[in-house]
């Protein structure tokens, strides 16, 4: 049962970001929100339903521009869209992994990037390729990368009164793939006791780009930028995705709670990170 | 397609069928099916009464505490805040072993989600509005987290355990926290372990676990405080047991309370508690007899119902080198959590079963239940056994390599078969673990495998095999009452109740059988206790065997009855007329006079006669033989005992820790397969269900407080997690005492499903895992062992 | 606002009603218009008991508010069999006994249509991983999956035939 609120509907941009102003809670597919709401952890008063808003919806792909796409493009969409298969295998890894059917029919990419859980399956993939996200407030707006939006445990780099608008992520480059690695306990309807997202491009051998994002090893998604360097500008040999998966300990703090321990996840961390290396550069191989 | 999966039939030994009946044996669609693929099955929360109110608990955050203020003031000035009670307001306890429960807490919190306060309102909102609102002020007691700190008794969660009215069947031992102790004891192990070659000995534990039906608990009361008459419509698995705890907690005769049972969204045990049943009673009585209607949500659900005990035991066992176990003793340690419920019942079944199906001339059984600070454990698809089969069976995979000898081949070797003395001196008879132990092994392919072997993705692979036995509760009683309508169709009424596990069609195919009569034309009533006749209980895999006697017996009642009506329409003899095996109501002198079953309706012989009615009886007492509580022996412990054995598959990969289920052979005495599709559901959902237990579930508790109430963090397998290849067979070993020689399948499937996983996940690790849920962390970071087995 | 006014079309019939904005789509079913047939389970989205197809999409009713439904088809349990006749899907689940207590299957019926639409064909691979978000404690699963194949063969049949 949810408990009482005011519900807003706007159709307009600048209206939804003054009622998030005075505290209202953004709310979209409503599957973070709504759970919250259930439990008692969030009696928001004011609720605000961005669906309306046309700046938020929508989402186009071209071999120039790459993806644009509107907050509110659910993982289902994602999904079910070849050119992500195709193009961003890793971002149909992550999003083909949200929760369920049903969740992922309602859950938008806006929504798991704003409820910014160290668990959210499509951020580390959309790190990975780069994205940044386009942040709308009452009068104007600005582009961040998203490696750059979490400034702590669900803290982003968001005004009061900003609303998250699209997702921009860059065309695919040539020789390019992508992987994402989703462990956990259950087969399905689960969360990522731990993630390890990664892209890379090729120049015949060498690893001439190489991004990694960690799901659940940090308060926040995080990028692992001393493994990337280690790798870049080297050939892809099995040594160096060995010495990689040693890295990438090194720049991770996952915490040992009921869920798992530690000790664990470091354990899972080295060994997915080589294997989403190693398919990033299958893919890559075949792109 | 009805029968489209991988099983097939092994029949043993038939009583009276020739496997040839036109109804039994054959899958039947279940009866009452139509309802629940449309939507319009009326399940407890679908209960929806004029001036209905709607309740809402206030449950203890804390797991230990004293309460020492309750103000409720400002919920009852909440408008539309109808009735608010607190445990003052009925100062009772329940419990149908020991009563030591109250309805909502009284001085004292004994676990976290316990009823603190409870509210009636016109809508749930103001309820759990009015909730938010009532004040409670607590002193922390210390907590009772475990086993260990349990035993310690220097917190003892219950001070005084002969303040409580305590039956015959539960043995607290006062000043401390053991609320029930069971002993058996067998011939005199040291001489057996004296006799024996090697020693072995293990432990094992077994995770907190929820039955997680779908359907969570709820209830609907509509109870009169001035006459005391209560109605009750809920999702009871035991209607009968559940009406005679409430009477007696609210102090009113036993035919004051009425309990209408809806459908059942799921029972495994878990709906044979009382839970939203006294809350909402007692919010009706102090509403002035208004219906109150409680549901509880999932988080409730996980807090403040009921689970399945953790457990650990100890087993040492004396051996031959060539396998022959000569003694064995097993201490079960239950973490039962913080009132009694049912776990004494749980420690007798676990402690009977607790041997497994294994010729031991000298055993001893000691199980304690120990109190903790914890939600309740009770009846979980087995009251034990299949905790006890997971060690034992663990256990003889370790004698097994300790002696150097395959498995199956221990088991086979110590298994009991007729005419062997079982674990209370009993003569055992229409044994069958034998023929399923080599059918689950054959449907695995087990003789052609390894014990562990590599895959071709690198995966540690391994087989294991497990075999259970279990009693169903004896003595018990049942009725039925079978009732010909005008048109010559039939009701059974019978308390039964259908939680899924398909009794509502098999007891009508026992009749159609009986009558040779079409199954079309006979129906279950629906369940009242004001109106349906007595059954004990839906536990314990009785129902089909029991209820299916009690219809055979009505069934021969209504043979005679129609015959009689008969004689006078052929205006003969009733002696010259007869009931013949395909239906026919016949006159003998003259056999063209005669009317099928299915004809009665059109006949007329019903016209203006006395109606056909006919109780049906089924009880144990009689050749029930008391096991005393000094060592449990008896020559007749139970009227039935239930038998199978399954073997699996398992990969794991050991990079990742992850364990795949691959496959499954199942092989279980039924007795008779009534409904054969029936029997392979209950195995099928036994299987899945098995395999969480044993990989994935476990109810996770740090210092009082539950961490992983939800359906995310306690993880039920998915459709994901389902992708077993499984095969099985149906023994049909035909009991002499069963209808149409049935066996119960409720419970077993479920038995031996976890042992034979953790077995084959052990194999294929060379490691000997000691709990369950085997997580992928434990496979990670497991030791290998040498070659002897580690304690 | 705290109260709205939708006009929704719930299995072919349209229904104007004026409702709290923090009503569930599921409270709507199951407490305005009594189609009870909609289950809850966990009020969070983690069983998928109630699921039922918006605009033919599946979702967790749980999770939907009502007020978003104005000028939307919601088809719910209830609205499956037509003319007096059972909808393939359910004649399947009958036959092939994918049905035990019942609760979870109402939502496993809406979950398995949304599936067949969009994949008539399906592998079991595929029917394990569209009806991933609906837990059954009873059977197992499997019997599911051969429900849904079965009724994919008989709507195929079906087709064929017009």
């Amino acid at each position: 049962m949810l408990p009482k609120f005011d519900l807003y509907m706007p159709t307009d941009l600048a209206e939804a970001c003054r009622l998030k102003g005075e505290g209202a809670k953004v709310v979209a597919g409503g599957t973070d929100v709504f759970v919250n709401m259930h439990g008692g952890k969030d009696r928001s008063d004011k609720v605000v339903d961005v669906k309306n808003i046309p700046q938020l919806q929508g989402h186009s792909f071209s071999p120039e521009n790459g993806l644009d796409l509107g907050a509110l493009t659910t993982h289902r969409d994602i999904e079910l869209w070849d050119v992500i298969k195709k193009h961003y295998r890793a971002m149909f890894e992550g999003c083909s992994r949200v929760g369920s059917v049903q969740i992922r029919t309602r859950g938008t990419l806006g929504g798991n990037i704003c409820n910014g859980a160290p668990s959210a399956d499509s951020i580390g993939p959309m790190m990975v390729h780069d994205a940044a996200v386009v942040v709308a407030g009452p009068a104007n707006e600005r582009i961040v990368p998203l490696k750059d939006f979490y400034l702590g445990l669900k803290q982003l780099d968001m005004k009061e009164d900003e609303i998250l608008k699209r997702i921009l992520i860059p065309a695919p480059k040539a020789h390019s793939g992508s992987f994402y690695i989703k462990y956990t306990r259950r087969n399905a309807m689960d969360l990522a006791l731990l993630g390890v997202s990664a892209y890379v491009e090729l120049d015949g051998d060498i690893l001439k780009t190489v991004r990694i994002a960690l799901t659940t090893a940090a308060p926040t998604p995080i990028r692992a930028e001393k493994t990337e360097a280690l790798l870049i500008g080297k050939p892809a040999s099995e040594a160096l995705l060995t010495a990689a998966g040693k890295t990438v300990l090194t720049e991770s703090h996952p915490r040992s709670s009921w869920r798992s321990s530690a000790e664990f996840r470091l354990a899972l961390l080295e060994e997915l990170t080589v294997q989403a290396l190693q398919e990033a550069i299958a893919q890559a191989k075949e792109a | 397609m009805l029968e489209g999966r991988d099983w097939n039939r092994l029949v043993i030994n038939r009583k009276e069928t020739t496997g040839d009946e036109a109804v039994i044996g054959h899958t039947q669609i279940r009866k009452g099916g139509i309802a629940k693929v449309m939507g319009t099955a009326k399940f407890g929360a679908d209960v929806d009464l004029p001036g209905q109110l709607y309740g809402a608990v206030l449950h203890s955050p804390h797991a230990h505490a004293c309460i020492l203020s309750i103000d409720t003031e400002q919920a009852r000035a909440l408008p539309g805040v109808r009735a608010v009670v607190i445990g003052s307001d009925f100062p009772t306890l329940y419990g149908s072993f020991i009563a030591d429960q109250p309805v909502v807490a009284q001085e004292k919190v004994r676990y976290q989600g316990e009823p603190v306060a409870a509210v009636a309102a016109d809508t749930e909102e103001i309820a759990h509005e009015a909730v938010r609102l009532i004040r409670v002020e607590y002193e922390p007691l210390p907590v009772i987290n475990d086993l260990a700190e349990s035993m310690k008794n220097e917190v003892l969660i219950h001070e005084d355990w002969s303040r409580y009215d305590c039956s015959s069947a539960c043995f607290p031992i006062q000043g401390t926290n053991i609320g029930d102790q069971y002993h058996l004891k067998k011939g005199d192990p040291d001489i057996g372990f004296a006799e024996a070659d090697e020693i072995v000995e293990s432990e094992f534990t077994c995770g907190m676990l929820q039955h997680t039906t779908i359907e969570t608990h709820t209830a609907t009361a509509e109870a009169n405080p001035i006459t005391g008459d209560i109605h009750i419509w809920s999702p009871s698995q035991s209607p009968f047991s559940i009406r005679g705890l409430l009477a007696k907690t609210f102090h009113v005769p036993l035919e004051k309370v009425r309990l209408t049972v809806t459908e059942i969204g799921g029972g495994f045990g878990g709906k044979y508690e009382a839970r939203c049943e006294p809350l909402a009673i007692a919010l009706s009585l102090k509403a002035n007899g208004r219906p109150v209607k409680l549901t509880y949500r999932r988080d409730e659900e996980f807090a403040a119902t009921v689970c399945r005990s953790p457990v650990h035991m100890h087993i040492k066992t004396g051996v031959k080198k060539d396998g022959t176990i000569t003694a064995q003793k097993v201490n079960i340690e239950w973490d039962a959590g913080a009132y009694v419920t049912t776990n004494p019942r749980v420690d007798y079944n676990a402690g009977f079963a607790a041997n497994g199906p294994y010729k031991i001339p000298h055993a001893q059984v000691d199980g304690y239940v120990y109190m903790t600070n914890k939600t309740l454990g009770t009846a979980y698809r087995g009251f034990g056994v299949t905790e006890v089969a997971t060690a034992h069976e663990r256990q003889m995979d370790l004698i097994a390599e300790k002696l150097g000898m395959d498995p199956l081949e221990l088991r086979l070797k110590n298994v009991l078969c007729n005419g062997d003395t079982g674990i209370t001196g009993e003569i055992m008879h229409t044994m069958a673990v034998k023929e399923c132990l080599q059918a689950a092994a054959d449907n695995i392919g087990w003789k052609d495998l390894p014990l562990h072997w590599i895959d071709e993705e690198g995966n540690l692979c391994g087989k294991g095999i497990a075999c259970f036995n279990k009693l169903t509760g004896t003595p018990s009683t049942t009725s039925v009452l079978v009732k010909m309508n005008e048109n010559g169709s039939l009701y059974i009424m019978s308390a039964s109740t259908e939680m899924g596990q398909g009794v509502t069609t098999t007891l009508p195919q026992i009749a159609a059988q009986a009558l040779g009569m079409d199954l079309e034309k006979i129906s279950m009533a629906p369940i009242d206790t004001a109106i349906t006749p007595f059954d004990k209980t839906t536990t314990s895999s009785r129902s089909t065997f029991h209820s299916g006697n009690a219809v055979l017996e009505a069934c021969d009642d209504i043979k005679t009855q129609l015959c009689r009506l008969a004689a006078l329409k052929f205006k003969v003899d009733e002696t010259d007329v007869k009931y013949t095996s395909d239906g026919y109501i016949t006159c003998r002198s003259d056999e063209s006079k005669k009317i099928h079953i299915n004809d009665v309706g059109k006949s007329g012989i019903l016209h203006e006669q006395a109606p056909v009615a006919a109780l049906g009886k089924y009880g144990t007492s009689d050749i029930f033989d008391p096991p005393p509580v000094d060592g449990r022996q008896s020559k007749r412990p139970t009227v039935m005992w239930m038998h199978g054995a399954q073997a699996a598959i398992v990969a794991v990969n050991p990079k990742t820790g992850r364990v795949q289920v691959k496959k499954v052979g199942a092989a279980h005495d039924v007795g008779k397969a009534i409904n054969p599709t029936g029997c392979l559901q209950q195995i099928e959902g036994s299987i899945i269900m098995g395999l969480g237990h044993a990989l994935m579930e476990e109810m996770i508790y740090e210092n009082g407080n539950l961490r992983n109430g939800n359906m995310v963090d306690y993880k039920v397998p998915t459709f994901m997690d389902a992708d077993v290849e499984m095969k099985i067979t149906l023994v049909e070993q035909a009991h002499p005492e069963g209808p149409y020689g049935v066996k119960g399948i409720g419970e077993p499937g479920l038995a031996p499903t976890a042992a034979a996983m953790v077995n084959a996940v052990c194999n294929a690790c060379e490691a000997n895992f000691t709990s369950i849920p085997i997580k992928p962390e434990h496979v990670l970071f497991r030791k290998e062992k040498a070659h002897a087995p580690q304690i | 606002m705290q109260n709205i006014t939708i006009h929704t079309i719930v299995n072919n019939e349209l229904y104007i009603r004026t409702i709290p904005v923090n009503m569930t789509l599921l409270q709507f079913l199951r407490e305005d218009l009594h189609l009870t047939g909609t289950k809850e389970g966990c009020d969070e989205g983690e069983c998928g008991a109630c699921t039922v197809l918006v605009d033919g999409h599946p979702m967790n009713s749980c999770l939907v508010l009502a007020a978003e439904m104005d000028g939307k088809h919601v088809l719910t349990v209830e609205g499956l069999a037509e003319d007096g006749r059972l909808h393939p899907l359910q004649e399947a689940f009958l036959e092939v006994g994918a049905v035990q207590c019942g609760y979870c299957t109402p939502g496993m019926l809406l979950s398995g249509i949304a599936m067949l639409n969009l994949y008539p064909h399906p592998t079991r691979e595929q029917i394990r991983k569209e009806m991933e978000g609906n837990i059954c404690r009873c059977t197992g699963y499997e019997r599911i999956a051969d429900a849904i194949l079965l009724a994919s063969e008989r709507l195929a049949g079906e087709t064929e035939a017009h």
